[in-house]
């Protein structure tokens, strides 16, 4: 397999595009690596790194300029800014509920409506998050409501 | 500083509600007793009305306080309080002379009104939970989500 990098500073984003012959099982095996790097962030514990997948994620916190990565048994601390998760997974299942926190909807065991145009979501560790009311129209356009 | 901002958005959203509702009810009743214009006084009253029930509305309905009280409980008190307020009002305002009508029917109608606000209200939270859990499981079943 011929691989080439192309650096330049002029580019916005990194982009990745395989030219192939057929798409065999060594290149699906190859993306299916590159898939799994996207939907992973680092969480820091107890001044340990750990590889967290996407998919473990319950929220997101932010708290006291600091981001927190909650997970079913587990708190993280993480590097990013919740405005970086936000964008970093901004094609998955997480969407902004508030200001300060970002919500896996996939975790979302029911949604109640509260006063004030708010929503309320059980998660599925038994824990009640709030969707505040300007980030109701986001959960709605990912749930096509 | 957020939370007070955010505190200060309800309890104002609260307040222009009430206002405007007593506003409203007294432009409605109007028809019916032939008042063609409305007493200053009634403007700042119900103004003063509306800040006091945002207040309240605000302390019964947030989780922050008073939690070992049940939803239930939280309305009927809440009934309470402000029939106990609209009496005072009455009585100390003489709004039972500027509206023209008999005291209970003030106090039918609050009845009225105020069953019919929380019937809807559970009425739209039933309907908007449904709908908003049946676009959860068919996003769920979409992305091939299990549990």
């Amino acid at each position: 397999m011929k691989i080439t990098v192309n650096e330049d500073e002029n580019l916005q984003e990194t982009e990745i595009i395989i030219n192939c012959k057929v798409l065999d099982a060594a290149i699906l095996k190859f993306l299916q690596v590159l898939r799994e790097k996207q939907n992973v962030i680092m969480g820091i514990k107890e001044e340990k790194s750990y590889v967290i997948k996407d998919t473990d994620i319950l929220y997101f916190e932010s708290v006291d300029k600091k981001t927190f990565i909650y997970t079913h048994n587990e708190v993280y601390e993480s590097t990013l800014k919740l405005y970086e998760v936000e964008k970093k997974f901004l094609n998955s299942h997480f969407f902004r509920a508030s200001k300060s926190t970002v919500i896996n909807i996939s975790k979302i065991d029911v949604i109640k409506p509260i006063l004030g145009g708010r929503l309320e979501v059980l998660l599925s560790n038994k824990e009640r998050l709030i969707v505040s009311r300007q980030y109701v129209p986001i959960l709605k356009e990912k749930l096509d409501y | 500083m957020k939370k007070l901002m955010i505190i200060t958005n309800d309890i104002k959203a609260i307040i222009s509600m009430f206002s405007v509702s007593i506003l409203m009810t007294y432009g409605f009743v109007s028809f019916f007793t032939g008042n063609e214009s409305i007493p200053l006084s009634l403007f700042w009253e119900s103004l003063l009305l509306g800040i006091l029930t945002g207040g309240l509305q605000f302390i019964m309905y947030n989780k922050k306080f008073l939690k070992n009280l049940s939803n239930n409980v939280r309305v009927i008190l809440h009934y309470i309080i402000i029939f106990i307020l609209l009496v005072m009002f009455i009585r100390v305002f003489n709004w039972v002379e500027i509206w023209k009508i008999k005291e209970w029917i003030f106090i039918a109608i609050y009845t009225v009104y105020f069953i019919q606000v929380c019937v809807a209200f559970a009425i739209y939270t039933k309907a908007t939970g449904e709908r908003f859990n049946e676009r959860l499981i068919s996003y769920k079943e979409k992305n091939d989500i299990r549990e």
